[in-house]
């Protein structure tokens, strides 16, 4: 004779299967593939033209009056950082700062280097808020610099060693990858034209375990801002030089005035000297009695 | 030796000292406002003081170059040239650079006495000629390079904001002109020259009776 099930037996066969399933669904959500992505950036844009207005476009050369008062700052930051995220910290902050400061430094043409804390720039502060760094800091030019961090974490197929639970400790079964982009973009504050700018570009690729996934993110996202910045700092000092190859070459493009007051100074370069030199003394290494030096007397002279 | 003792005393050893007597380079150096307060010696020894090491060096050695060939040719012309151009010179760029207030270099002094030797090669013929047509020349190149390249904006010095003058080549490259213009014409400016003319006639007349 078949037994049937009693209908308190049902309802608890049905409890099972159910509580089954959810622990399956809630392990496998553990250690299912994933991918996970992280963003931080500060934007010159959004900084100098927010509520999506549009760029303004100088209609005159800008002129810069030598010698310039540089402003160094960063772009504040857009408000889209994920918190506890932020690795970017201060001192490599300052560090950076720092170290774009030394590189104007060593332009003939400047005059002094600020480095603006970062409070003085408000978000979307635009124009308006260089205008007033100008007056309060003294300020002619700013080079703002500005980044975007994008960090993505996928599994590979040895994720599933993750199952083992063990394994989330010892197989580096993550991908990680982290893109960074800084960029330095100095504008002439007055005509509120962009002088230059200069990129950084890094990309650092790494596997973690699954539990120490944190830990390999926010190191990835460290040494990204370090290798971008360091970057950054070489293609930086190769657009000064192009800015100042090109407002010598271009002159529609910028106008160069000096302050009143300023030191002038009577100074003979290089190539004149070198030429003037070549045309006195070749004569007096060529062989005597094919031409006369500029230093022996002539002829009419010597002879009376 | 004594063409280069001139140049040697009136540009290499008071140079030096200036460089090396910072105080002595404020109280020498061509300002507005010295010169407005009367300090006139600042229209001759501004040309004396430098602000970098590059500055001095090819200043200088242009001037010693040019200045042992002009005193080789012309005993005498080149303390003559130096003493009536340089407060010109300083006049000029007071007049001419309104919002110029501090000035120093020998190089307007340096490029007329370029021009000078230049014109003193030419009085001869040949080879001497050619070379003086060629400095003459250079110096053509380089003023017309001062106007028309505005590199020297970014010209290195020991401070920021100086900015080469182009004008005291062209002014000291004039005065040269005009100097030995004047000399050529008996003012006794340039005697060396002057009497060269007359030694050239009063032998002529003795070669052909000879």
């Amino acid at each position: 004779m078949e037994a049937t099930p009693s209908k308190s037996q049902l309802v608890r066969i049905i409890a099972i299967t159910a509580l089954l399933v959810l622990l399956v669904f809630a392990l496998t959500g553990c250690i299912s593939p994933r991918q996970t992505q992280h963003h931080r950036s500060s934007s010159v844009l959004q900084f100098l033209y927010p509520d999506d207005a549009q760029p303004y476009v100088s209609p005159h050369i800008p002129t810069l009056h030598l010698p310039l008062r540089v402003g160094v700052a960063f772009a504040p930051s857009n408000g889209s950082n994920i918190v506890g995220t932020e690795n970017f910290s201060e001192a490599q902050k300052s560090a950076l700062l720092r170290t774009v400061s030394r590189q104007f430094e060593s332009l003939p043409f400047v005059a002094s280097i600020q480095i603006i804390p970062s409070t003085y720039l408000r978000p979307g502060g635009s124009f308006e808020n260089l205008d007033q760094l100008r007056h309060m800091m003294g300020i002619d030019v700013i080079a703002l610099i500005a980044y975007d961090q994008a960090q993505a974490t996928s599994e590979t197929d040895w994720s599933f060693a993750y199952w083992t639970i063990i394994g989330a400790y010892i197989v580096p079964a993550s991908k990680n990858e982290t893109h960074t982009l800084m960029e330095a973009v100095v504008y002439d504050i007055e005509s509120r034209s962009l002088l230059f700018r200069a990129p950084g570009t890094s990309a650092v690729k790494d596997h973690s375990t699954l539990a120490a996934g944190i830990t390999s993110m926010r190191a990835s996202s460290s040494s990204g801002f370090e290798k971008a910045a360091a970057d950054l700092t070489v293609n930086l000092q190769s657009e000064l030089d192009l800015f100042k190859v090109r407002a010598k070459e271009e002159p529609d493009s910028v106008n160069i005035q000096h302050k009143p007051g300023y030191t002038g100074a009577g100074s003979l370069e290089g190539w004149f000297g070198g030429a003037l030199i070549l045309l006195l003394l070749l004569p007096l290494v060529l062989p005597s009695g094919r031409i006369r030096s500029c230093f022996s007397r002539p002829a009419q002279r010597s002879s009376r | 030796m004594r063409a280069l003792r001139v140049p040697l005393l009136l540009f290499v050893l008071p140079v030096i000292s200036i460089a090396a007597l910072d105080p002595l380079a404020g109280a020498l150096v061509l300002t507005r406002t010295g010169i407005g307060a009367g300090e006139v010696w600042r229209l001759w020894t501004g040309h004396w003081v430098h602000f970098s090491g590059s500055h001095l060096g090819w200043n200088l050695g242009v001037m010693v170059l040019a200045g042992v060939g002009l005193e080789s040719r012309r005993p005498g012309s080149l303390s003559r040239y130096t003493v009536m151009v340089a407060p010109l010179i300083s006049g000029g760029l007071l007049i001419g650079q309104p919002a110029m207030n501090r000035f120093g270099g020998l190089s307007g002094l340096a490029t007329g006495v370029v021009v000078l030797l230049g014109l003193a090669l030419m009085e001869n013929p040949g080879r001497d000629r050619r070379l003086g047509l060629g400095l003459l020349l250079l110096v053509t190149v380089k003023l017309g390079h001062d106007l028309l390249e505005p590199a020297a904006m970014f010209s290195r010095f020991a401070t920021p904001g100086i900015r080469p003058l182009a004008l005291a080549h062209l002014v000291g490259a004039g005065l040269a002109v005009v100097f030995a213009g004047i000399s050529l014409r008996g003012k006794a400016l340039f005697p060396a020259l002057v009497h060269d003319h007359k030694n050239e006639r009063r032998l002529t007349p003795r070669g052909r009776s000879g």
